[in-house]
This record gives C-alpha cells, sequence and structure tokens, in this order.
C-alpha cells in the first residue's frame, strides 16, 4: 500500500483533534457533574429531565401552599376548642339554671354571662390572621360577625391546589363552625344562646328547657366541626409527607437521568487522556523516521 | 551500426532520465497541494533500427506524463463532500438554537412554571397585594423571555440569510473558473503534464462546487466539462457559465435564488436546492428556525388566550386581560396587559384577577383555574385526538365549557364524539379550530386540527367551578350503600341546553334522581338507579334509551383529549431540537469519515509518498549517470578509432 504523505498528517490531525473533542466532553461531565449538559448529549433524557424539574417546582409550590393550610388549620383548631369551651360553660350553666330552685335575679345575672359568652364567639367568629378573617369564607377581608352574631360572609370557602389533580377546602366558614345540622335539625350557635339568654331574662322555664336540648346540639355540632377540623389537619400533614416523598423520588430520577457516575467519568478520561499521550508520541515517533535522513546530502 | 547510435542513444536517455526526474520535483514540489494527483513520465523503449544483425535497440524515449488519478473515485469524493458540507452547517446553526433554548440559557420551562405557581399563591391568600406584585413581575418575566427568546431565533435567520447571498457569489466564482479551464483544456493536448494539472484542478473546484449544492457533472470529448445542478440547470457548458442569483423577496425579507441562463432566461431555484451547504442554510434559514418560531408563538399564544380566558372572567366578567399582543407573532409581541402594567409603570394591582365575583372579595377561583392550567392545558402541536369512544352517536357524559384557543364552547352530558365536534366547528371562525370524528381500531376519536394544517393550539377545560365535575364523578364512579341516604355532595350537575340541576348535600341518590328528570323534557337526559355487582346503588344517566357512559377518569379537566401541558409540551420542542442537533452532529461525523476513507483511497492512488519520490529520484540519478558515462565511452571509442586510423593513413 502507498502511504502519500500529505494524508499522513491530515489522519494525525483528525486523529488528535477527535480525542481532544472526547476529552473535552469528558472534562465538561467531570467538572458540571452532569452527563447530559446539552439537549444534543441526550435529547430524551434532557427533556425528561426538563419535565421533573418543572414537576419539582410545582410540588414544591404544592408544598408551600400545604404550609399556610396547614398553618390555618392550628387557627382552626384553637377557635373551635375555644367554642367548645365556651359552649361548655353554657351548657352548664342551662343545666343550673334550669333547676326550678333558681330565681328570677339569679337567672337575670346568668344572662348577662350568656351575653358575655356570645361577645366572645362573636370575637372568635371574628379571628383574624394576618389581615383574613379566618371564618369569613371567601369575603375574608372584613368581619364576618356582627355583635349580635349575624353572618355577612360566605358559606363557600375557596379551594386551594395541593398536587395536580387535587384542591382543598381553604379552611372551614364560619357558616359552618356557628351554623348547621345535627341529627337533621337545624342548629345556630348564636341564635341558640341568644334565644337562651333572652328566656333567661324573662324567667321563662318552658323555654330553657328547650334552649338545653339546643345547646346539646350546638356542642354535637361544635364535636363534629372540631372532628372534621382534626382530620384536615391529618390530611394536610399526609399530604405534606406525600408531598415530601415525591420530592425525593424526583431528585433521584433527575439524578439518574443527568447526573454523571464520577467513578465512570474520571476513569473514561484518564483512558482518553492515555490514548491523546499516545498519539502524540506515535506521531514524534514516526516523523523521526524519513528517508531523508538515510540519503547522503550531496548525491 | 555506427558508434554515433551510441550517442544518439546516450541523448535519448539523459533526455528521458531528465524529464522523469523533473516529474519527479513536479511531484514532490506538490506534495501537500490539494488535489494534486502524481505524475509519471512513462519510459518506453524507441523504435528498433534495422541492422545487418536484425532489429537492434535505439535506446529509449518518453512516451507521455500520466498522471495517476481514478476518476470514479474523484467524483465519489465530490459527491461525499456535498454531504458532509451541508451536514456541518446543520451542526453548526442547530447547535447554535439548541443554545438558544437549552434551559439553563432561556430558563422558559421555569419561568412558565414560576408564573403558574404565582397564581397557586395568590390562591392561597387572594387579596395580598405582594403576591399580585411578584405575579405581574414574573408574567412580566415570562413575557421577555418569550421576546428575547424569539430575537435570538431570528438572528441566526439574518446571518443565514447572509449566507446565502455569499455561497452565490462563491459559486458563481467557481463556475465561470471552471468554465475558464475548459477553455485551456480544449486547447491542450492530452497526456501532458499541463493537461493533468488542469483536470486536477478542475476537479478540485468541482468539488468544491459540489460542497455548496448537489450537482451532476460530465466530460465530453473535446475534454471540457458539463455541470448541470440535480434538477438538470446548466451552470457550466463548455467555455460558457451560468450564474446564479440573488433577490430580495418582498414578502419575506430574504434572499431567493434565481438561476439565469442563456439569453436571458431566469427561474426561480430556491425551492430546488436542497442538499449541499446552500441546501442546508436554505432549509434551517425557510424551515427549521420558522418550525421552532411558530412553537415559540403556539407556547405563548395558548398561555396568553387561555391565562386571558380566565382573567377575564374575574370581578364579574370585567373583560380585564392579564397579557395583550398586537401581532400574531406572539413570542415577539406578549406583554402585560396595558390595564396590569399600567401608563406609569406602577403594576395595577387591583386589576389582577382572583376572584370571579366582585361578592367574594377573597374569592379564589380565577386564581386556581389560571393555577390549574399549568397541568390541565392541552397543547397541541398540528392535531389534539381524544381516547377513544365506542360509537360517535353515543353521549359521552362530559359537560362543562371547553375553551378553544380561548373561545368557550358548551359541552352538554347528553353530548355525543359528533355533537362536540358540531359545537367545536361552529366557532371555527373564530379559534380556526377544525374538529372531525374518525374511527381508529380502538374505537371513534375525535379529532382536532388548525384550519390551515398547521401551528399549535390549545383546549382547555373552560368552566371556573370545577365543583360540578367532581361531582358528577363522584356520582357516577362511587357506588353508595342506600337511595335514600344522603350524599353530602353540594354543586351543580351541567346536563347541557343550558340546564342545569342542583344538588345540595342533604340530597340522595333518589332525591337527585328525581331532579335530572324534571328536566329530561329540555336536556333529553334521564336519570335512574341501578345496583351494582356489589349490591351498592349507581346513578345512571341515559338519553334516547342510551346508557351514558363516563368513562373514569375523563370528566376532570381535559376531556379526555391527548396533548401535552405547558412544560412537558416546551420540553418536547427542547427534545426535538436536541435530537436534531445530535443527528446532524452524528451524520457530520458520519460523512466525514466516510470522506476520509475516500480520501485515503485516493491518497493510495495519487498522493504523493516522499518514500517513493526519493527511491525514484535515485534510481533516474543513476540512469542520468550512467547515460552521461556512454558519452565518455563512445568518446573513447570514436577517439581509439580515429587514432588508430589517422595513424595508418598518414
Amino acid at each position: 500500500m502507498r502511504v502519500a504523505d500529505s494524508f499522513r498528517y491530515q489522519l494525525y490531525v483528525s486523529t488528535l483533534s477527535n480525542l481532544k473533542a472526547q476529552m473535552d466532553q469528558a472534562t465538561g461531565e467531570v467538572a458540571s457533574g452532569k452527563k447530559v449538559q446539552v439537549p444534543s448529549d441526550d435529547p430524551a433524557a434532557y427533556s425528561q429531565n426538563l419535565e421533573l424539574l418543572a414537576e419539582q417546582s410545582q410540588n414544591s409550590q404544592y408544598k408551600g401552599n400545604l404550609t399556610s393550610l396547614q398553618a390555618l388549620s392550628g387557627y382552626y383548631q384553637t377557635s373551635l376548642n375555644t367554642v367548645s369551651n365556651l359552649l361548655t360553660t353554657v351548657k352548664q350553666l342551662a343545666v343550673q339554671m334550669t333547676s326550678d330552685t333558681v330565681d328570677a335575679t339569679s337567672r337575670a345575672s346568668a344572662a348577662s354571662q350568656v351575653n358575655d359568652i356570645i361577645s366572645q364567639l362573636v370575637a372568635v367568629g371574628n379571628t383574624k390572621v394576618g389581615g383574613t378573617y379566618i371564618f369569613g369564607g371567601m369575603k375574608a377581608d372584613t368581619a364576618p360577625y356582627q355583635a349580635n352574631g349575624t353572618f355577612s360572609g360566605t358559606s363557600g370557602v375557596g379551594q386551594v391546589a395541593v398536587d395536580a389533580s387535587t384542591t382543598m377546602a381553604a379552611g372551614i366558614s364560619g357558616n359552618t363552625v356557628f351554623n348547621g345540622t345535627v341529627n337533621g335539625q337545624a342548629v345556630n350557635i348564636f341564635t341558640t344562646l341568644s334565644q337562651f339568654a333572652t328566656d333567661l331574662a324573662n324567667n321563662d322555664a318552658g323555654g330553657l328547657q328547650t334552649d338545653l336540648t339546643n345547646l346539646e346540639n350546638c356542642v354535637n355540632l361544635t364535636a363534629n366541626n372540631l372532628s372534621y377540623v382534626g382530620t384536615y389537619a391529618d390530611n394536610i400533614n399526609s399530604l405534606l409527607t406525600t408531598n415530601a416523598n415525591a420530592d425525593t423520588t424526583i431528585t433521584q430520577r433527575s439524578s439518574s437521568l443527568v447526573n454523571v457516575d464520577m467513578a465512570q467519568a474520571i476513569s473514561d478520561y484518564t483512558t482518553l487522556s492515555t490514548a491523546y499521550q499516545a498519539a502524540l508520541y506515535m506521531m514524534a515517533k514516526v516523523e523521526s523516521l524519513s528517508i531523508l535522513n538515510y540519503l547522503p546530502t550531496n548525491m | 551500426m555506427a558508434i554515433t547510435s551510441i550517442l544518439n542513444i546516450a541523448k535519448g536517455a539523459l533526455s528521458a532520465q531528465q524529464s522523469a526526474i523533473q516529474t519527479i520535483s513536479h511531484n514532490i514540489a506538490n506534495v501537500n497541494t490539494p488535489g494534486y494527483s502524481r505524475e509519471e513520465a512513462i519510459l518506453e523503449e524507441a523504435q528498433p533500427v534495422p541492422s545487418a544483425i536484425g532489429l537492434m535497440g535505439d535506446g529509449v524515449v518518453v512516451q507521455g506524463i500520466k498522471s495517476y488519478l481514478d476518476q470514479n473515485l474523484q467524483n465519489a469524493i465530490t459527491k461525499k463532500n456535498s454531504d458532509v458540507q451541508e451536514q456541518q452547517v446543520y451542526e453548526k446553526y442547530l447547535t447554535q438554537i439548541q443554545s438558544i433554548f437549552d434551559e439553563s440559557n432561556s430558563n422558559l420551562s421555569s419561568n412558565i412554571t414560576t408564573f403558574f405557581n404565582d397564581w397557586s399563591t395568590l390562591s392561597t391568600d387572594p387579596t395580598s397585594t405582594s403576591d399580585k406584585q411578584t405575579l405581574a413581575s414574573d408574567g412580566k418575566t415570562l413575557c421577555t423571555t418569550f421576546n428575547t427568546l424569539y430575537s435570538d431565533l431570528v438572528n441566526p435567520q439574518s446571518d443565514l440569510n447572509g449566507e446565502v447571498n455569499s455561497q452565490i457569489d462563491d459559486i458563481n466564482g467557481l463556475t465561470s473558473k471552471i468554465a475558464s479551464l475548459n477553455q485551456l483544456m480544449s486547447q491542450t493536448g492530452n497526456g501532458t503534464s499541463e493537461a493533468s494539472d488542469y483536470v486536477d484542478q478542475r476537479n478540485q473546484l468541482l468539488q468544491q462546487l459540489g460542497g455548496y449544492t448537489n450537482i451532476s457533472y460530465f466530460t465530453d470529448s473535446s475534454n471540457m466539462v458539463s455541470v448541470v445542478t440535480s434538477k438538470g440547470l446548466s451552470l457550466v457548458d463548455g467555455t460558457f457559465s451560468y450564474q446564479l442569483k440573488g433577490s430580495q423577496n418582498a414578502t419575506t425579507g430574504m434572499t431567493d435564488v434565481s438561476w439565469q441562463g442563456p439569453s436571458g432566461a431566469s427561474q426561480d431555484v430556491t425551492s430546488q436546492i436542497s442538499s449541499g451547504s446552500l441546501g442546508a442554510v436554505l432549509a434551517t434559514r425557510d424551515t427549521t428556525i420558522p418550525l421552532y418560531l411558530g412553537n415559540l408563538n403556539g407556547l405563548a399564544q395558548s398561555i396568553m388566550q387561555n391565562v386571558n380566558y380566565f382573567h377575564e372572567q374575574g370581578n364579574d366578567n370585567a373583560g380585564i386581560p392579564f397579557f395583550q399582543c398586537d401581532t400574531p407573532n406572539y413570542a415577539r409581541g406578549i406583554s402585560l396587559a396595558d390595564q396590569i402594567a399600567g401608563s406609569s409603570g406602577t403594576v395595577q394591582t387591583q386589576n389582577i384577577m382572583a376572584s370571579s365575583s366582585t361578592a367574594d372579595t377573597t374569592g379564589n377561583d380565577v386564581a386556581l383555574a389560571i393555577a390549574s392550567l399549568a397541568n390541565d392545558t392541552l397543547l397541541g402541536g398540528g392535531t389534539i385526538v381524544s381516547t377513544a369512544a365506542p360509537s360517535e352517536t353515543t353521549p359521552l357524559g362530559l359537560s362543562g365549557r371547553l375553551a378553544v384557543n380561548g373561545v368557550p364552547v358548551a359541552i352538554g352530558v347528553g353530548d355525543s364524539l359528533s355533537d362536540m365536534g358540531a359545537a367545536i366547528n361552529a366557532v371555527k371562525s373564530q379559534t380556526g379550530v377544525t374538529a372531525s370524528v374518525v374511527q381508529s381500531s380502538s374505537g371513534y376519536q375525535l379529532v382536532l386540527e388548525t384550519t390551515s394544517g398547521g401551528g399549535n393550539f390549545s383546549v382547555v377545560n373552560g368552566d371556573l367551578d370545577t365543583s360540578s365535575q367532581g361531582l358528577l364523578q363522584a356520582l357516577t364512579s362511587t357506588p353508595v350503600s342506600g337511595t335514600g341516604v344522603a350524599l353530602g355532595l353540594t354543586g351543580t350537575i351541567r346536563l347541557g341546553q343550558g340546564t342545569s340541576v342542583s344538588v345540595s348535600s342533604t340530597d340522595s341518590l333518589t332525591v337527585i334522581e328525581g331532579n335530572i328528570n324534571n328536566d329530561t323534557g329540555t336536556t333529553g337526559v334521564s336519570a335512574s338507579i341501578s345496583t351494582d355487582g356489589s349490591g351498592n346503588s349507581v346513578l345512571v344517566l341515559s338519553k334516547g334509551g342510551q346508557p351514558i357512559s363516563i368513562p373514569a377518569g375523563t370528566i376532570t379537566g381535559t376531556v379526555g383529549l391527548a396533548g401535552s401541558t405547558y412544560a412537558n409540551y416546551e420540553a418536547g420542542v427542547v427534545a426535538d431540537i436536541g435530537q436534531a442537533t445530535k443527528s446532524a452532529t452524528d451524520l457530520a461525523d458520519y460523512n466525514q469519515n466516510a470522506l476520509t476513507s475516500l480520501q485515503q483511497q485516493q491518497s493510495e492512488e495519487s498522493g504523493v509518498s516522499i518514500d517513493e519520490e526519493m527511491s525514484n529520484l535515485i534510481m533516474y540519478q543513476n540512469a542520468y549517470q550512467a547515460s552521461a558515462r556512454l558519452y565518455t565511452v563512445a568518446q573513447a571509442m570514436l577517439d581509439s578509432l580515429l587514432n588508430s586510423v589517422g595513424v595508418t593513413t598518414q
């Protein structure tokens, strides 16, 4: 086989530049820790990773949403506990006051005590957290309860996205807390308490008996709502756990797609750099062999 | 037989060896000349002369100069070089485009996600001014990202246009040089060093010309080469060359290429040039970049229309858009709406809507609907295909609204695929989207495509109130244990034809059944309660005696149409670009290797080997010295003859 000299040089150049390009790629992988640096390195992996990053960013948004709901659920629990305690007090009072031995004066003084409790319940209904009246439903920027317990918020509450396909109620409306149905009977805490105060003031023994039953319903309503809020908090916590797991999974999948196996990458780099040195050595070695070295200079 | 004939032989031999050495010098001098084919002086015995003892040899003559050129191999190289040049252009520009779309440079994907995340944040605190400020600022960043990507993509397009002009000049230069060489060739005899040098030069020019665009060529009897384009238009004919001319297209502003033929003939050849570097430049300029610009425009358009669709429903349909754009190039023109950006640059946060109702001052349905676009939106490139239904006339039991390119289309629970198609086609003039029902192996499918046949469009769930869909799903997918038990479900079932049935939390299956049947006259939908395999009760809806099947999972959001979310769509575009770049790089490497292999074969035939030339040089040098010695010998012979003869006669 004839070997043309100019082509031999061309081959050296292309061999060296090929090795150099591969070494650059390997250096980049080691330096960045990523085996997929630009889309063309592995288009499928790059785009999957891009989708995963978007998913992860959304997931962290859901985490933020859940965290704010979690804070909210704490306030609901505290508020409902207060409601529950106040109602227990009122119920005890009612049991006392329904007794035939209690006179009108005592009942009148108890009436003012109940009115105090109504004010306290209105205050609970108007609980404000960072500018938001948490019982206002979708009208949470103004106090939902007037002093007499009239509700001006909305029964519905907003929804908050907690994962890609699920929304969760943003808390609970005052209209659900202070108003509802127990054993098929409509119950309104403020109406019941107002009626109770009125019956006390009027010394209406018959009315007080009815009030006692109604108060029982109020206590049950609150118990139901407390359990709802408890479940609500539990749901949030379990969603937060799911969320954290999803984040870990995404991180692992993303890593397996684009991250480099460092040991492999460094070993690849070493192999390439050895090949490069060998190519340079051979080039120098072969070039020192020339017919011109063996011909007399003055033929 | 005379001693003088020895002198003649010596003279011929000296001349022949000298020619051979001259040829070797020429070879050595051109060891690195591209396209040079090594030459060799062909020595031949001279015609023998008759003598008393028969024919006697009369020395050596140079029969001619042979050029070692395999023209077929050379033609293959020219052809392969065309592929190499083509792929190298693709590689160069696609790498550029890829780096524009590379997420670490563009941040498009993360900016889209951030924007929709902001809406989700706003939904948790719908009156927060700071959340709205963030939203406006991230919305603006998203617009700027689109604007920048658009202009970054347009830049290589104008670079490519400049390249078209310069390549046309190069091609014209090459064809006229080939024509001049034809002229010289016709005046030079065959088998001379001069002629083979011209052939080498011409081959080199043809190889360069083939690099610009695929050509065919053939040599005629007078050694002139004719060059035609792959479509048969003559570029070189004998000593004439026909030029290409660039002229600006009035519509696109880009350079069109025309061929200037004999006697004033002119023909537009822009679309004919599909190979070589010019082919690649034109294809990248006219096809690849417009495709990605189209993808960007589609994405920007869909985000703008769908966000606006919901945003305009804010505050009792106040009609305030979030984005605006005054050009069909949405990626170039998208910006925050004036109502949001504010005339003095102060963000008008009060115009950023979270609630559809002014009564629900802290409602968040609009924010929630926009946030869910990140998950639900179906952006179709070209066509969107629904999941298969058993028949085209069976009601699907889907209810609600679709927003097709931001135009609402009402879908009733009794609507079949055909009905959905008709409803979508009714607003075709506004949406530019055509629907048709096709039968596939798995059933009937609704195929949506743009009327023009290209570009992107989107279909999203158009209902702000997602609870009705959840309700419908709950009703149809959750069996309950008793027909009279309150289900605790609240909301509205939309039954089409503007009729809906309200459901409150105390309603049982029986009550809901009754309410739906009250409206059967209007809706055509009737309800009945049946018992499933586990003895539980389920509500079955039917229309015209046909049960309405409600496939699980097709109610929420998407009506079962296949497409992509924004993030996935963007990732898909980047994957396309990555794949195209990878193919171009791989093909460029492959073709380069193939070319190298051809060049190696050619160099074995035509390349100059210094070892060989030096060996031959010694060989001919020795022959030259020996021939010169013949003079001395002949001289001595003549001398001795003359001397002895002279002595005798004196």
